[in-house]
């Protein structure tokens, strides 16, 4: 029981670090209807921006750096959606959804080879939050990844009390409803695509800051990262917050438990991401729409 | 208040939807627009809130241009619209739905000023009751006040309703029909689409007929009615000029 329960916590965790980078991927593409396919990606420069944040500012905290790292990605996604997105909002590209792709994948390309380039392939390791294990009740969990999961929660949290209850929140779910209706009643929703794109890419850079001192950076890091939210958005059904949150604490406690109870302890962690996609493909059967997927009207 | 159209012309591929339109007017009025289907007048009401970009032609409202200009844009000039089919937000709350555009253009004011005014708002429009509901869950008719009620959160001057009578229960269309009239009473002017000829020709005091993107009549609904385009427009009869 006890193994079990500790395999819940660690999926639970993980989950809730996993819905912080689904998230951004759900805001950018109900907002701006752009599957970013560098998400993975900013996921990785969260992790080196924290790495080297740390190892030029010795005397910085880490919990500190993985925030100021979340803030430049989402600099770096700011000027990347004024300068390549902006003109699909503004009708100026003739294919829009090929062109979207295209940049998204080259941004990626591009940011992978400029960390090969920069960092080399070595795997860096930022400096640890908090080194040992933490006693929960009966459960012993990571510290560091118990830190790690409480600023998710925490961030998460914010997060949906900003969407919901201030002004920009209810701006950014007037354009993801409607961009047009939003315009006519005064919303800039170029101003919004740009604000749910640089959102978007920090969450994903603060997940990858958080989860580098315990999985290390390297430049093709994004890889998994970004499939398994494809997985987690899908699942909870395309442009939905509550799904992807609850998808994504799915896939964490899927993962952990495949992982903790597959016959073979050699190779159990190699089918880690497959544990997620059985869930997948069955909540897909029967719910096509994911779990909180809506008919468009 | 000033608003004048100068020579608009918008076409679509090999269509021309607006042929050199003019129009202007100045204090407030209720200006109906009216014509066959297809003869431009969402193109013009879509041309005019900044949907759609003029090819030529200019648009002035209180002495500044609007054409060229975003929807957002024009909505801070003081130019409002609704929707033929209601676009109100169907995922939030009534109360949301009217907070959005004030909090959008007025943020200074806080959102409790402006839930206070939103609660005058339903008051006025009866619907108070449903203020924690989601805009999905009403009717069509509830929608397009809604909407109406949206516009009434800001400092419209000039609105422009496409079609708000339409598919709505004759109960409602009496309770739209009576909210225009007093807002026309607090200096609000009104350019409407209808296909409703009695509403329309009721509560307009100048109709102004469209036809293949030209203006086919213009002047006071009584003369209008009985103009003789007007009349071979509506049954389809190709006009000859005199």
């Amino acid at each position: 029981m006890q193994y079990f329960l500790s395999l819940c916590a660690t999926g639970l965790v993980m989950g809730v670090i996993y819905a912080l980078m689904a998230l951004g991927l759900t805001l950018i593409f109900s907002i701006l209807k752009v599957v970013n396919f560098a998400h993975g990606e900013f996921y990785m420069l969260g992790g080196y921006a924290s790495y080297f944040l740390l190892s030029t500012f010795t005397g910085l905290h880490p919990l500190l750096a993985v925030f100021i790292s979340g803030l430049i990605v989402g600099a770096i996604g700011l000027v990347f959606e004024l300068i390549f997105l902006r003109p699909i909002h503004k009708g100026q590209i003739e294919r829009p959804s090929e062109y979207a792709v295209l940049v998204t994948v080259g941004l990626s390309l591009f940011l992978m080879n400029l960390s090969l380039a920069i960092a080399g392939p070595i795997p860096r390791r930022p400096a640890s939050f908090l080194a040992g294990t933490v006693q929960l009740g009966t459960v012993n969990i990571s510290a560091e990844r118990l830190i790690a999961g409480v600023c998710s929660l925490i961030l998460l949290g914010l997060l949906l009390l900003i969407i919901n209850k201030t002004w920009i929140g209810k701006a950014l779910r007037a354009v993801s409803q409607d961009k047009d209706a939003a315009s006519i009643v005064g919303i800039n929703p170029l101003a919004i695509n740009t604000i749910a794109f640089a959102v978007g890419a920090g969450l994903a850079a603060i997940a990858g800051a958080l989860l580098a001192p315990i999985f290390s950076v390297t430049p093709d890091i994004g890889a998994t990262p970004s499939i398994r939210s494809y997985i987690i958005i899908v699942l909870g059904g395309m442009g939905s917050i509550p799904g992807s949150i609850l998808g994504a604490i799915l896939i964490g406690l899927v993962e952990s438990l495949g992982t903790g109870y597959f016959p073979d302890p050699t190779r159990a962690l190699n089918y880690k991401m497959v544990y997620g996609l059985v869930i997948f493909a069955i909540v897909l059967l029967f719910r096509p729409r994911g779990l909180f997927g809506r008919k468009e009207t | 208040m000033e608003f004048e159209i100068s020579n608009l012309k918008k076409h679509f591929g090999g269509i021309q939807a607006l042929n050199g339109v003019s129009l202007s007017f100045s204090g407030h009025q209720i200006i109906g627009l009216i014509g066959p289907n297809g003869s431009g007048k969402s193109t013009l009401v879509n041309t005019i809130g900044g949907i759609h970009e003029p090819d030529s032609g200019t648009i002035t409202f209180n002495g500044k241009r609007i054409d060229h200009l975003k929807p957002n844009q024009v909505m801070q000039h003081g130019v409002g619209r609704t929707f033929q089919v209601t676009r109100a937000f169907r995922r939030m709350t009534v109360m949301e739905n009217l907070l959005v555009p004030a909090l959008a253009l007025y943020p200074e004011k806080g959102r409790k000023t402006w839930e206070a005014r939103g609660r005058e708002v339903l008051d006025f429009l009866t619907m108070d009751h449903l203020r924690d509901d989601y805009a999905r869950s009403l009717s069509g008719g509830q929608q397009k006040l809604l909407e109406l009620g949206q516009l009434m959160m800001t400092d419209t001057q000039l609105l422009l309703l496409d079609e708000p009578f339409a598919g709505v229960h004759p109960k409602l269309m009496e309770s739209i029909f009576e909210y225009i009239k007093v807002l026309y009473g607090q200096g609000k002017a009104f350019l409407i689409i209808s296909h409703d000829m009695n509403s329309i020709f009721t509560l307009s005091h100048r109709l102004v007929v469209l036809n293949y993107g030209d203006i086919i009549a213009d002047g006071d609904p009584q003369v209008v009615k009985y103009d003789e385009k007007v009349i071979q427009a509506y049954l389809g009869e190709e006009v000859e000029d005199a």
